[in-house]
């Protein structure tokens, strides 16, 4: 197993070099920082300057050596913007969207789960068909629209929650609910129907022949086969919005990892893409991994020769 | 199962509602204590807090609090007034002498010198990463004159020196000298109003007010400024008091905030002019045109998309009245305003003629390039205008994107027809960059992308700038822009743009077109 997780810690290096490359090489093609950093009114020379400044009038392939250079030194340069190093500037913000992200999937998974055995259990009746509902409801609300309706009743009509920026956990309460909302549906969905499988087959009868509590059947033996698929759709939720709530955190003026990627991919401020990109793929990495070794956990049959 | 499976539905629900306290935990007036700070939301945040890096008013806004400048502009006609400055003079050949404030400290407790003040300018002026050094191209040197004074000299005779100096911050240079400017972003010291609590840039930035400063005593203790980017959110949070003046309210929501008794809004406008840009060079190949023959080489075609546009339906349908029709580039709150120009009326029957004479009796077909993400409504506004070309003949297609694909592409002179706004400084470097014949050696024409050419307006400015006297040098400016302005048509006025904010009753506040701030210190309770 170690053998298998550093393979895969070192795939994960590649992988990075490789997306850090190809968004170097899109940054690069898709316009000139200068334009955008410097105002209209900059003259030539002015201009010519601030480009030596920031090391943007070094042909591309020379500015790629740096960089790759700079990277093996732990530093991915400074912002065009702030002189700040761009690295500490995105961590800064990663842990804000890591809190907004856990809080999301906390909410999704302390719904969603409840709410797929729920189903599973009385396919057809009432309560099903009322969560189902929710289900439709959560896969087909954008985002956007959820998140201010939330803010109108809770911030404006109701008053009880702030509607936006940070401060304490109340600040978080909206956000969560509004990237959980989509996510509940998806893992009542796939937990209904995998645990409804799940129950059809011999081993639960067997359990249940046995005289086992019905709870202890379905929590203990059915539901532990059911949710493999779970633990898949949840690693892959999970990194994807990490990288994935600009939306949720621009409603919401949060200042996480994504709004200050999209700014900066706006400014073309490309030390902070890159930055961004680095974390986010290590990331994603992490997760998929985390992920494979929870099959193992509960599946024993699952090997990492 | 199904009572257990009811309980765990009920406890699941009842858990959504545990997590809903009351917000209304304090009563304090805002400004008052730090948990209860005056809360300004704008439309973007500083990226930076040093505050000669960024060019920008979401920056500039934030740093203003902090960073007192040596000058500041009146907030309707944009006049430079005595700050950190108390008074200038010309002592000879392209020299001021500038009085300094005494009794001026930065907020370390150091007191401000003639010397800090001095390097300021140069530091401005040189800084090879300095954004705002543009403002000071004019400036050659600048050193102290005994403990209270600056001389400036400037290579060429530039009688509008104190208006660029309303955006030069005084900085702590024996400081920054001596560790560096890196703790200008991180724990910036200046000499203004507010001192740095704490910040997270382009999100918060924490101030209090600082003991020690020089001028009347605000009358908020405590501010948060804070960057909430979306309209509706920010709109939110003024109507539900979580902030208390919200800048840029859309004007579809004016009626909302009216009636919730609660706020008010401020829409000033008259000096950031949009206007039509329209390639003045190119014959055969204009890039936004079908085949590339460019029609707007022809005044008549200029002057017919002035007249087919009805700039009073944009100001009723799009502004709910929120924007002044344009009569000319310099606005109505400005000293060079020239109140004897009035603007062509909508008139689509004498457009249809002017193209019908231009030998464009059945139109055209065009692109119309508009950022949708920097003015106000600025992509509303381009699909509108595309209605009104279309019923005199000109056929738009209208491309309206981010403003970080549209700015770059402008710049480099991809479009034959566009959308922009001008916020002036003065006329003289306003024509310098806008409208100046091209020059690039010299620094002529560095934002005239359309390549509009009038040697003899040029030599008008020219004049313009070597005259000090504001009474003799006003009518000269506004004898070159007529010709720009109505012989040429050298661009279309569309609206000046107001400023807008919403603010809480309990404040008073009134939004400044001339830089388009907002600033704390200048509010009072009502």
């Amino acid at each position: 197993m170690a053998q298998y997780v550093v393979t895969r810690l070192l795939q994960a290096v590649l992988a990075i070099w490789a997306v850090v490359t190809v968004v170097f090489v899109l940054l690069h093609v898709t316009g000139d920082p200068i334009s955008v950093l410097a105002p209209e009114t900059m003259n030539q020379q002015q201009r010519a300057q601030l480009a030596h400044a920031l090391g943007l009038d070094l042909p591309p392939t020379t500015q790629y050596v740096h960089f790759l250079g700079d990277v093996l030194h732990g530093n991915v340069g400074v912002s065009f913007y702030t002189n700040q190093p761009a690295m500490q500037l995105v961590l800064q913000r990663l842990y804000i969207t890591v809190e907004l992200v856990v809080a999301a999937m906390l909410v999704a998974l302390v719904f969603g789960v409840p709410f797929g055995i729920l189903s599973a259990l009385h396919p057809g009746r009432g309560i099903d068909r009322a969560l189902r509902f929710i289900s439709v409801l959560g896969s087909s609300i954008p985002t956007f629209f959820l998140g201010i309706l939330l803010i109108l009743i809770f911030s404006v009509e109701i008053a009880i929650l702030p509607s936006s920026g940070l401060g304490d956990w109340r600040n978080f309460v909206l956000p969560a609910f509004t990237l959980a909302f989509y996510r509940i549906a998806l893992f009542t969905r796939l937990i209904r129907s995998s645990l409804i499988g799940e129950l059809s087959q011999d081993y639960v009868r067997t359990a249940r022949a046995k005289g086992l509590p019905s709870l202890v059947v379905t929590i203990k033996h059915a539901l532990r086969n059911a949710l493999l698929p779970f633990v898949t759709a949840f690693g892959l939720q999970f990194g994807q919005l990490l990288g994935g709530a600009v939306i949720t955190e621009t409603i919401f003026a949060i200042p996480g990892i994504n709004r200050l990627a999209l700014d900066a991919i706006m400014r073309l401020d490309y030390p902070i893409v890159i930055a961004y990109v680095i974390v986010i793929a290590t990331l994603f990495t992490l997760i998929n991994l985390a992920v494979d070794l929870t099959y193992g956990a509960l599946d024993p049959r699952v090997t990492y020769d | 199962m199904n009572r257990t499976g009811l309980r765990f539905l009920i406890a699941v629900v009842l858990s959504a509602f545990v997590i809903a306290p009351q917000t209304a935990s304090s009563q304090a007036r805002p400004g008052d204590s730090a948990s209860s700070p005056l809360v300004i939301a704008y439309n973007g945040g500083a990226v930076t807090l040093d505050p000669i890096m960024r060019a920008e008013n979401t920056s500039f806004a934030w740093q203003r609090h902090i960073f007192d400048t040596l000058t500041i502009q009146d907030g309707k006609s944009g006049k430079p007034l005595p700050h950190i400055v108390t008074s200038w003079k010309i002592v000879g050949q392209n020299r001021w002498r500038f009085e300094l404030r005494k009794g001026v400290r930065f907020q370390n407790g150091r007191p401000m010198t003639a010397q800090d003040v001095a390097d300021s300018i140069v530091d401005t002026a040189t800084n090879p990463k300095a954004q705002i050094r543009y403002y000071l191209t004019s400036v050659a040197s600048a050193a102290t004159d005994g403990p209270n004074a600056v001389i400036v000299t400037t290579n060429s005779p530039n009688p509008l020196l104190p208006l660029d100096l309303a955006n030069v911050p005084v900085m702590p240079e024996l400081e920054i000298k001596r560790d560096g400017r890196g703790f200008m972003d991180t724990h910036p010291i200046g000499t203004g109003p507010y001192e740095f609590v704490s910040w997270l840039a382009q999100d918060h930035l924490d101030l209090h007010v600082w003991s020690g400063y020089w001028g009347p005593k605000p009358a908020f203790s405590y501010v948060k400024l804070e960057n909430i980017p979306n309209g509706a959110t920010r709109l939110a949070a003024l109507l539900s008091g979580q902030v208390q003046v919200a800048e840029k309210i859309d004007p579809q929501d004016f009626d909302r905030v009216k009636h919730s008794g609660s706020a008010y809004i401020t829409a000033v406008g008259g000096v950031r002019i949009i206007y039509l840009a329209m390639d003045d060079w190119r014959k055969n190949d204009t890039p936004g045109v079908p085949g590339g023959k460019n029609p707007f080489l022809d005044p008549r075609v200029r002057e017919a998309v002035y007249k087919a546009i009805d700039v009073n339906a944009l100001k009723e349908k799009i502004f709910n009245g929120a924007a002044v029709p344009a009569t000319q580039w310099t606005g109505i709150q400005l000293e060079s305003y020239d109140p004897s120009l009035k603007r062509f009326p909508y008139d689509p029957a004498a457009a249809k003629k002017l193209l019908a004479d231009a030998g464009y009796p059945n139109g055209f077909t065009v692109r119309l390039d508009a950022p949708n993400d920097r003015y106000l409504d600025d992509s509303l506004v381009a699909q509108a205008i595309a209605g009104m070309l279309g019923s005199v003949g000109i056929t738009v297609q209208v491309n309206a994107v981010t403003k970080a694909v549209f700015f770059p592409n402008m710049d480099k002179g991809d479009f034959s027809m566009y959308l922009a706004g001008w916020g002036p400084n003065d006329p003289i470097s306003n024509w310098s960059a806008v409208f100046h014949c091209k020059d690039a050696a010299h620094g002529y024409g560095v934002t005239n992308r359309e390549h509009y050419c009038n040697p003899k307006a040029d030599e008008i400015i020219a004049r313009a700038a070597s005259i000090f006297d504001p009474t003799f040098r006003i009518p000269t400016e506004r004898e070159a822009y007529r010709l720009a302005d109505r012989r040429d048509f050298a661009y279309v006025p569309l609206y000046w743009e107001d400023v807008i904010a919403g603010v809480n009753n309990h404040i008073n506040w009134e939004s400044r077109p001339a830089d388009e701030l907002i600033l704390a210190w200048m509010m009072t309770r009502r």
